[in-house]
């Protein structure tokens, strides 16, 4: 219920500040299709994402249509086609009428129609008067948001109106909801009485002044045409290599250790005496903890166990002790006086690289029989004082890393809620250096580098000046988000990768978008667009969401050409040559690269042929991904990353000096904030400037992120990553249509470099101080960097 | 700019309506100090001092009478009369309410209800009550700087010589009603402060429209019935500091060496009260030093030199003595101020800065209306909340203090939106009198952020300490109203609601 408020009050805000930014060109003028966009996004869009769809609903929701389109029809009859479709656009951007529909009682729907026949009334009324009603839209506002308000105080906050006059606890919201609606209906009233009816807000509704979509302000940028196409030069490309090169010295630096634990003991319950270890020590020893650096195995229940003195029997310490995390040291609490200890797997198999045993005093103690077990003792040395991220897996690095690893010696595959060719890939990075925390992490690594001339590349495309490819590309290597994604071996950054590679092509077809002949060029663009198009869909099916995306890129910004086609034959020919392109680059390549890459699964098991695999696999996510709900500390829904909300601290560790390392996965709050104005702006460029970079960037960012809005699994963070990698690009947009763009451009590349420097420590892990990330990196109460 | 300045000055018609004015202001002082005292001695003598109910009914009825006679002057000047009347009952009529609203605080609120740091009401104690039952017994000054004998004494001689002369009149001479009655000087203090919120206002260049606004802000603002109503130098501090604004605007239309004298004075006394009032001496500063540099183009910087010199010899030994006598007697640093040390319960340093300081805590507003000295940290909301409710908790409904404290965030909203539009706007920019109040603003704005920085305490964040930043605010306000003659509806609707709540809120 939250979700859908939020992506209600989310729609409706953006609607009236693009209305009110428009104002200054007169009132807006609606085409059909908008008018069906605004529907899909006010009615449909909140009524899909409940998480049970009920009959009621859909019969409101189909009344609602209903009553609308009356009442928009009587407008039309009585003020013209203009004014029947502003009033239905603003009619659909009220939260009164789509939460009635949602979640009250089906006698309340009858209420727009009182809402019409009020407006119709007062506007009977006033025109007698005579009073404008269109200068009422401010009241009209205050009225639905504090209804909104009101609504989310009774309902989520449990306000009531009968606690109005608490002394104590006095519910705040449901106070000022009605403060709102209060202050509408005595600013109406006033208004009235005083007959302030003149230029308020808005200018007024007339048949002959409003404005044509043709006609939409003295600025346009008509297209493309405000940024044209330069070719990369050899600054461009020192320029792409410097900045890859710094970026890529800071993701490479201290991205891992190369040693660690390889040489392994392993266990199994199938044979006698294969399913233990006990290790002597020559006197009494009083051991506090065990630390066991787990191989390939997770979550292994292993039984300890020491003998009492008089050699008699095996006394419990802690029966089926989870040793959770593989490729990473886990410690056990042992605390016991005692000269033989006995360590029991209870079910399965498992390895283990190394183990520490410590007393109470610190000292690593060695057992006597050590060169028994050699392969558990041969690597004391790599045991690392304080556990960082630098020395085993964090966050799910378990998961994938671990596949990856199976993957490479064809063992039985943990992770399969992904498709698999992001862990083939990571796979790589592990044959080349070895199963070590930089052997999992370097692909990555790599990816993430690699997107900055990607980047450097999409944004000299779109905004054709080195400048400000170089401010986007410095805003990307400042982001947060893409620095720790690159330094932590999931399959995110490569999945944002690709998409990207997969926006850029498409923005790279659309730019040469020609209707006289098809040339190789645009064929070559369409065919890397599906390839990274079928990698990113093979990596993660989020993939599928920049896909939908690309899709309805290609066949809105065509449309838009063909209606400029004169001559039908050549019309035809380019669209059949067209389509048999597209097919093969969209449909075919995508298909056949996700079936190829269940390979590794079909080595494993062998009952099943790669297309079974293939859909059998598909099942089992789509089954997993709709069910995984879970409480998680650093969980956070879709309209938290918006605002920055709730970072993911995939590790921390706290030093014996008392500092800390951490590693937080969130955006750059500069970043983050301008990118939502920015987002506002984009909506004004493409409707009021016709600009078709922010109609591209608004598509894309919408296919990346709207279907998050549906999605009612526990989700986080990095889930926003593409989103805001799309953020970046409208920044530079919107920029770029200010005055003084260079000045604006330098300031917020310094800002954002700054604020990257002064959080760079707990994007890194670097060792730094509690108090200086308590007291001033945690700039938002929800912010938890140091524990 | 600097033909702004000219222009404004002379004109022998400006002299005479200067000299007029004068006159004016000086019956006003006298009619506002009379006022106050006689309805303290009157209140005291029939015995409803104190008498919360009654005096509240008292209050209720004096604003309704005077909002229906505003009303009723409203209507009649729409039909008969011209909008110039209109705003002129209405600027008359606010400051009426003002006072009343002052002076009914006053009168219904004992000394120890919403004091701070009063402590003992005896000569042996050392807070408020104490440094005046000193002056008053021992007829000296504090032989320590223990916690509050280390403030300025100025507040403190008043209060004794205006105690002394109150009690006069009544037979019970005890430390409570000695202690009691030198919160008149407090309310005259706060009073004053509205009247000379109008007259910065007409200095600044304000029209009826722009004054009305700023008034409505200043008059209704309860941090100055707080002040008002307390025993401590906080309103005489704002209203000194006021005087400085005020003489520093006249002095830079007329540098005579009267207005030098005048504003030495000023500034002395205002640091003799606290030493924070010389955060308008910073501006003031500035403003010499543009002068100076006119003065040097012109070549006649040697007259100017020497009025400064003037200046400095009187406001710094009037200003500093205090200050000096104890660094001499205790060692005591010059701008000191009592550390509450970081084990306090009050202590918020533990926090991150930019969430204390930056950031507008929206999660506290919708919390609660008032203030939580010992849990809330976030500056700008515990500024707006200690701006309306101090640092308590009233037994009222609670929709009177959060409509109340939502008014007042919307028109604090109105005020950000002003101070950027003067900045930004180059028509405005060019009036130098708009700037001062610019710079007043950040200025005082930003002692209050350093001083929360240095003393990172729950208290610290008091509105107290920066009432006088309401009045530069209500000025751009003013000004605001003026230059957005469509939006001003909406203001004006805001402001009368904030009023009425305001009104309600110290009269339920």
């Amino acid at each position: 219920m939250i979700s859908i408020l939020y992506a209600i009050g989310i729609m409706d805000v953006l609607f009236w500040c693009i209305l009110f930014l428009k104002k200054r060109n007169g009132l807006p003028c609606y085409r059909i299709s908008d008018l069906v966009i605004f529907y899909l996004f006010a009615r449909v869009l909140p009524f899909m994402m409940q998480e049970q769809i009920s009959t009621t609903s859909a019969m409101h929701l189909i009344l609602d249509f209903i009553l609308s389109i009356a009442m928009a029809y009587v407008i039309f009859c009585r003020y013209g086609r203009n004014i029947s479709r502003l009033f239905y656009a603003c009619y659909l951007f009220q939260p009164f009428s789509i939460i009635l529909i949602l979640f009250e009682k089906a006698g309340l729907q009858l209420l727009p129609v009182l809402f019409f026949g009020i407006f119709y009334v007062t506007d009977q009324f006033w025109k007698k008067r005579p009073f404008r009603w269109s200068s009422v839209i401010p009241e009209f506002l205050m009225l639905q948001t504090g209804f909104f308000c009101w609504y989310i105080a009774v309902r989520v906050t449990g306000q009531h109106l009968s606690d109005l006059s608490e002394t104590q606890n006095i519910p705040v919201l449901y106070i000022v909801s009605l403060g709102i609606g209060g202050f509408g209906i005595l600013s109406l009233i006033l208004r009235y009485i005083f007959r302030s009816n003149n230029k308020l807000w808005l200018p007024q509704f007339s048949k002959s002044t409003s404005a044509s979509p043709e006609n939409i302000g003295p600025k346009t940028c008509n297209g493309f045409s405000c940024t044209k196409h330069t070719p990369i030069e050899v600054k461009d490309i020192i320029w792409m290599l410097i900045l890859t090169v710094i970026f890529g010295f800071l993701v490479f630096y201290r991205l891992g250790s190369m040693r660690v634990p390889e040489t392994e003991w392993t266990l199994s319950t199938g044979e006698s005496g294969s399913n233990e270890i006990i290790l002597g020590f020559s006197d009494e020893i009083e051991l506090a903890k065990v630390h066991i650096f787990l191989g390939y195995n997770s979550k292994r229940s292993i039984t300890f166990s020491y003998l009492t003195k008089d050699m008699e029997e095996w006394q419990i310490i802690d029966a089926n002790h989870n040793v959770e995390s593989a490729f990473a040291w886990n410690t056990v609490e042992i605390n016991q006086k005692l000269d033989r200890l006995g360590m029991v797997l209870m079910s399965g198999n498992a390895s283990i690289l190394e183990i520490v045993c410590e007393d109470i005093y610190g000292n690593y103690i060695l057992p006597y029989n050590a060169s028994y077990y050699r392969t558990l003792f041969d690597e004391q040395g790599l045991y690392p004082a304080v556990r960082t991220y630098y020395d085993q897996t964090m966050f799910d690095e378990v998961y994938h890393g671990r596949t990856a690893y199976e993957f490479l010696h064809q063992l039985p595959i943990y992770e399969n809620t992904h498709p698999p060719l992001g862990k083939t890939l990571i796979s790589l990075g592990i044959r080349a250096f070895g199963m070590n925390p930089f052997g999992w992490r370097c692909i990555c690594a790599l990816f993430g580098v690699m997107m900055i001339p990607v980047m450097y590349l999409f944004s000299h495309r779109m905004f054709g000046r080195t400048s400000r490819a170089v401010f986007t590309t410095l805003l990307l290597g400042s982001q947060f988000m893409n620095f720790t994604l690159s330094r932590i071996a999931t399959i995110d950054i490569l999945v944002a990768f690709f998409v990207l590679l997969m926006f850029y092509f498409m923005y790279c077809f659309v730019r040469n978008l020609s209707m006289e002949r098809m040339d190789c060029r645009q064929i070559c663009q369409l065919l890397f667009c599906g390839c990274a198009m079928a990698c990113s869909i093979s990596i993660k099916w989020t993939g599928i969401y920049g896909a939908v995306g690309v899709a309805v890129i290609f066949f809105s910004f065509l449309i838009g050409k063909m209606n400029g086609i004169k001559n039908s034959k050549e019309h035809k020919i380019y669209l059949t040559r067209l389509a048999v392109v597209c097919i093969l680059c969209f449909c075919v390549l995508p298909l056949s690269v996700y079936v190829i890459s269940y390979i590794p699964f079909t080595r494993v098991y062998t009952d099943k042929n790669l297309i079974q695999t293939a859909i059998d696999n598909g099942k089992l996510m789509l089954n997993y991904h709709s069910k995984t709900v879970f409480d998680h500390p650093y969980a956070s829904p879709w309209y938290d990353w918006l605002i920055d909300k709730r970072p993911l601290l995939d590790a921390y560790a706290v030093y014996p000096d008392g500092t800390i390392s951490a590693i937080a996965t969130f955006i750059n709050p500069l970043l983050c904030y301008l990118g939502l104005a920015s987002l506002v702006h984009q909506f004004y460029l493409f409707r009021c400037r016709q600009c078709s970079n922010a109609k591209f960037l608004l598509i894309a960012y919408g296919s990346v992120v709207l279907p998050w809005l549906l999605v009612h699994r526990t989700v986080f963070i990095y889930q926003y990553f593409i989103g805001s990698l799309i953020l970046l690009l409208m920044i530079t947009n919107s920029i770029c249509h200010m005055k003084k763009s260079s000045l604006l451009m330098g300031i917020v590349a310094t800002a954002s470099i700054a604020i990257f420097i002064l959080f760079y420590t707990v994007l890194s892990g670097a060792k730094i101080d509690y108090n200086y990330v308590n007291q001033s990196l945690e700039w938002l109460s929800s912010w938890s960097f140091a524990l | 700019m600097v033909s702004d300045v000219s222009d404004i000055s002379s004109t022998s018609d400006n002299f005479k309506r200067e000299k007029n004015k004068k006159t004016k202001e000086w019956l006003e002082e006298v009619y506002i100090i009379s006022i106050v005292l006689l309805s303290y001695l009157l209140a005291r003598a029939t015995g409803i001092l104190g008498n919360e109910q009654l005096i509240h009914v008292g209050m209720m009825l004096i604003l309704i009478l005077v909002s229906v006679a505003l009303i009723w002057q409203t209507w009649s000047g729409r039909r008969f009369g011209t909008g110039q009347s209109q705003y002129n009952a209405g600027i008359y009529a606010v400051m009426i309410m003002g006072i009343v609203m002052r002076i009914g605080y006053m009168l219904s609120t004992n000394c120890t209800v919403r004091g701070h740091d009063l402590w003992e009401i005896d000569p042996s104690g050392a807070g408020h009550a104490g440094y005046l039952l000193q002056l008053l017994t021992k007829h000296q000054l504090p032989d320590t700087n223990t916690l509050q004998f280390y403030q300025q004494p100025l507040f403190y001689i008043l209060g004794a010589v205006t105690s002394w002369f109150l009690n006069l009149f009544f037979d019970d001479m005890t430390y409570y009603n000695l202690v009691d009655a030198a919160k008149t000087v407090s309310c005259i203090a706060s009073c004053l402060s509205l009247v000379l919120c109008r007259r910065i206002a007409q200095e600044s260049g304000l029209k009826d429209q722009g004054i009305l606004c700023t008034l409505m802000l200043t008059a209704f603002l309860p941090a100055f019935y707080l002040t008002g109503g307390t025993v401590n130098p906080d309103a005489l501090a704002a209203l000194m500091m006021l005087y400085a604004y005020l003489f520093t605007l006249r002095w830079l239309r007329n540098q005579s060496w009267k207005n030098t004298i005048l504003l030495a004075v000023i500034f002395g006394l205002a640091m003799m009260t606290k030493i924070s009032c010389g955060v308008v001496a910073l501006v003031t500063a500035g403003i010499f030093l543009w002068q100076f540099i006119i003065a040097l183009h012109k070549k006649k910087a040697g007259k100017l030199l020497s009025k400064y010199l003037v200046f400095g010899c009187i406001s710094i030994p009037l200003g500093m003595w205090y200050s000096i006598r104890n660094y001499i007697l205790f060692n005591q640093s010059l701008t000191y101020v009592l550390w509450q040390g970081e084990q306090s319960d009050l202590y918020t340093g533990s926090h991150p800065i930019i969430q204390r300081i930056l950031l507008i805590d929206v999660d506290n507003l919708l919390q609660g209306p008032y203030t939580d000295v010992r849990s809330d940290y976030n500056l700008p909301v515990y500024y707006l909340k200690s701006a309306l409710f101090g640092e308590f908790s009233f037994d009222v409904p609670g929709f009177i203090p959060v409509l109340l404290l939502f008014t007042a965030f919307v028109l604090s909203l109105f005020c950000i939106s002003a101070v950027i539009g003067s900045i930004r706007k180059r028509r405005i920019r060019r009036d130098y009198r708009i700037m001062i109040a610019v710079i007043l603003s950040l200025v005082v704005y930003g002692s209050g952020v350093l001083f929360y920085l240095k003393y990172p305490f729950g208290c610290s964040m008091d509105f107290r300490y920066i009432t006088f930043l309401a009045v530069p605010l209500s000025i751009l306000l003013g000004k605001y109203a003026e230059t957005h003659k469509v939006k001003s509806f909406y203001l004006h609707l805001l402001l009368s609601i904030y009023a009425v709540f305001s009104a309600l809120m110290y009269s339920y």
